[in-house]
């Protein structure tokens, strides 16, 4: 059960894992970013939502998951050029 | 998580953050939910809570293999058929189908998660846990005898019905071609007779098996579609989505099955140009009524 999967379940080679590993954790920070900020915009929606969900806080998660996934496609990107 | 909900949705991921906004927008919908950031702790949490019914887990995890997560979830609690594993994935690939099929998942979300699909996904998934702890509790229970002898009654009701439609609107046979010959002016069209009979056998199925038995959104629209062409009535993508009985997304993805399988086709409204409508196609409508005038037939041999 605590044996690490390739990101597709198959496994690859080493450089060919780490591309992929790199373009995962990409799209998992673009998917905390996206959840926080349709959260944001659902609160925005509802007047009373706006009380129990912090905006500031939501919007700084999201701009550091975006920063992330930014060097994350960084890295993917500098594999791809050396590979 | 939150603890004024009961927990029903085990929620797994080694990334806090993905945890903690999940739950969130769980509990906009008013599901409670717990969580783990590993397998081991996830296996703990469902043996010490027998009451959870949706595990929602990431596919892919640095430290842990999901899949081999949930399959081992499908051996341990093999006496738990109502647990819905819901597959969260970053790639949508055939991989990932066929991981999803082998550990039996109700379905799959992609990231980034969108929240309205996560909550329908999740509240699907609840309804069906929730139909089939009923179904097995009602078996279970002797006092559902009374339920099982309406079931018997509807099944028997549903076989004469059967009957009946073979014997006054059948398909009459050309014994040279074995070929449907074509109806008399003014008679129901057999196909549609035969269709009717298709869906009230598949509402009897609905009413004995509940949710536990999924409706099949693909055929449930093929066979609208064919109900609809034979009525003379045309259908728009969402009202033959609506009719397909599964969540939106799932059927908008079946319509796109339909129509790279070459089954149905989208035909623009001319008188508006917003609207689209949706139909068989010549392919379509002959397989339909191959099918259709197959079933009759077997029916008919069978009295």
């Amino acid at each position: 059960v605590v044996s690490p999967a390739s990101p597709c379940g198959r496994p690859g080679s080493a450089p060919q894992d780490e591309l992929r590993r790199a373009l995962h954790d990409a799209n998992g920070e673009l998917s905390i970013a996206v959840l926080q900020l349709e959260l944001l915009l659902e609160a925005g929606e509802e007047s009373a939502g706006a009380s129990r969900y912090d905006g500031n806080e939501a919007l700084a998660e999201a701009l550091e998951a975006c920063r992330r996934a930014a060097a994350s496609l960084r890295q993917a990107w500098g594999m791809l050029q050396t590979g | 998580m939150d603890q004024n909900l009961a927990s029903r949705v085990l929620l797994v991921d080694d990334e806090t953050r993905a945890l903690r906004l999940m739950a969130r927008v769980l509990s906009t919908a008013a599901i409670g939910c717990c969580a783990a950031e590993s397998a081991t702790d996830a296996l703990k949490q469902l043996r010490d809570a027998p009451e959870i019914d949706v595990v929602v887990s990431d596919i892919y995890m640095p430290s842990t293999d999901g899949l081999e997560f949930l399959a081992s979830v499908r051996r341990e609690f093999a006496d738990r058929p109502w647990l819905q594993l819901l597959l969260v994935t970053g790639q949508a690939s055939l991989d990932t189908a066929v991981a999803a099929m082998k550990v039996e998942a109700s379905d799959y979300l992609f990231k980034p998660i969108e929240p309205k699909s996560l909550r329908e996904s999740v509240q699907h998934a609840l309804s069906r846990a929730e139909s089939i702890r009923q179904v097995r509790g009602a078996v279970a229970d002797s006092s559902a005898a009374g339920e099982l002898r309406q079931i018997a009654d509807t099944a028997r009701a549903l076989a004469e019905d059967m009957r009946r439609t073979i014997e006054e609107g059948g398909p009459r046979r050309d014994d040279a071609t074995g070929t449907s010959a074509t109806l008399p002016p003014g008679k129901e069209d057999h196909n549609l007779r035969t269709l009717k009979l298709l869906q009230k056998l598949q509402e009897a199925r609905s009413t004995i098996f509940g949710e536990a038995v999924m409706p099949e959104p693909a055929w449930e629209m093929l066979a609208e579609l064919m109900r609809a062409r034979l009525a003379g009535q045309r259908l728009s993508v969402t009202s033959l989505a609506l009719s397909s009985r599964s969540p939106m997304t799932t059927a908008l993805r079946r319509i796109e099955d339909l129509i790279q399988g070459g089954l149905v086709a989208r035909v623009p409204d001319p008188s508006d140009r917003r609207r689209t409508y949706v139909e068989l196609t010549a392919e379509g409508m002959a397989r339909m009524q191959l099918f259709l005038e197959g079933f009759a037939r077997t029916a008919l041999s069978a009295h």
